[in-house]
Formats: structure tokens, sequence, C-alpha cells
């Protein structure tokens, strides 16, 4: 099978598709999967369900954010919208989103210390794609300036 | 912008079209229209050359500085 940008765009919007959905099913059945798993595998846990409740959905919110975001950067791409503004505040969005989702994981290690490792890997993409949007903030500068040379 | 783009001068003394002068040179009537607007950020000296050659005249005749 010949690999090509089409066929590599459509992967990554399946993948959002996919993570969208794994959201949904997480967020839907958060209350079962967590009463088992603290009744099973961790009952030192007992009677913190409401704080992993209360960290899920609102971790929900920039994982919207996130997938929104990917969704529409994603769209542009296949448009041949690259470097524009508006991609530029797409990953301003996100960094924001995977910063918050890193505030919000730093919050939830105080009852359950494995979130510090969650929100360590969220900040750490979230100063990643800080850096990729200045990256990428030049870059639409240049392109308008390469568009503006006759 | 303290540089002015004096094309349409020139054209209206060469007598020549817009559509005309962009097929001599070599761009698009687009790219013309924006050089003509002064909404140019930038001109290379291969269109410069082509727009003094083909409107027989000096890059002095085309382009103006004027201060801000």
């Amino acid at each position: 099978m010949q690999w090509n940008k089409s066929k590599s765009l459509k992967l990554s919007k399946a993948c959002v598709y996919i993570f969208t959905a794994t959201m949904v099913i997480v967020a839907v059945g958060a209350p079962r999967i967590f009463a088992l798993l603290i009744e099973k595998r961790a009952s030192y846990l007992g009677g913190t369900l409401p704080y992993f409740l209360v960290s899920t959905y609102t971790a929900c919110i920039p994982a919207i954010m996130a997938l929104y975001g990917l969704y529409r950067l994603l769209d542009n791409i296949e448009k041949g919208d690259v470097f524009i503004q508006t991609n530029v505040k797409i990953l301003r969005m996100l960094s924001w989103a995977c910063i918050l989702a890193a505030a919000i994981c730093l919050v939830s290690a105080t009852y359950y210390l494995p979130f510090l490792i969650l929100a360590v890997a969220a900040g750490f993409v979230g100063l990643i794609l800080r850096v990729v949007k200045n990256v990428f903030a030049q870059a639409v500068e240049i392109k308008n300036d390469n568009d503006f040379t006759i | 912008m303290a540089i002015n783009v004096n094309i349409d001068v020139m054209m209206a003394k060469r007598k020549i079209s817009a559509g005309e002068l962009a097929d001599k040179i070599g761009i698009t009537p687009a790219n013309l229209s924006i050089l003509k607007n002064n909404k140019a950020k930038a001109i290379r000296f291969s269109t410069l050359e082509a727009l003094c050659r083909a409107l027989d005249c000096q890059p002095a005749d085309i382009l103006e500085y004027i201060p801000d």
C-alpha cells in the first residue's frame, strides 16, 4: 500500500475520532470503572471515588478542547491552509488545554500520587506545543512575506 | 510604506495594459495588482529587471522613496 499525505491525514483524523470515542466511554463509565478499580485493586483508596470522578470530569474539559482543536487543525491542513493565523491560535489553545490538564492532574496527585506522572507528561507536552506554536507563528510571518514578494 | 511603486505612471506613459505587462514580465495579473497597489512587501531583482526591460525605464522611474 502506497503511503501518502492524504492517508496520513485520514489516519490522524481517525485517531482523533478514536480518542473522542474513548473519552466518551470513559466519561460515561467512570463511576463503574473507578468503583471496580478501587474495590478490586486498591482498597486503600476507599472513599476517594468522588475525587476520582471530579478529576475525570474536570479533565474532560481540556480533553474536549484538545480534540476539537486537533480536529480543526487537521481540517485546515486537509484544505491546504497550513501556515495561517487560525492554526497558531489552535496550537495556543492546545497548549493551554495541556497545561490545564497538567494542573488538574497536579491537584489530583494530592489524593493519588501517580497522577503526578500524568501532570508532568501533560505539562511537558503543553510546553512542546507552545514552542511549536511559536515556530508556527514565525512560519506564518515568513509565508506572508513570501506571498507578498513579487 | 516609505517605498512607493509608480508602475501605473510608467504604464500610462508606455501605453501598456496591466494584462500585457504581466504577460511580458512573466507574473500573474494578481501579483502585478499587488505591486501596483503598494501591497507588496518586497520585489525580486529579476522582477524589477523584467519591469525595467518591459517599460524601458530605470528602477528609479518605478520606485520612489517617501520619508515617513
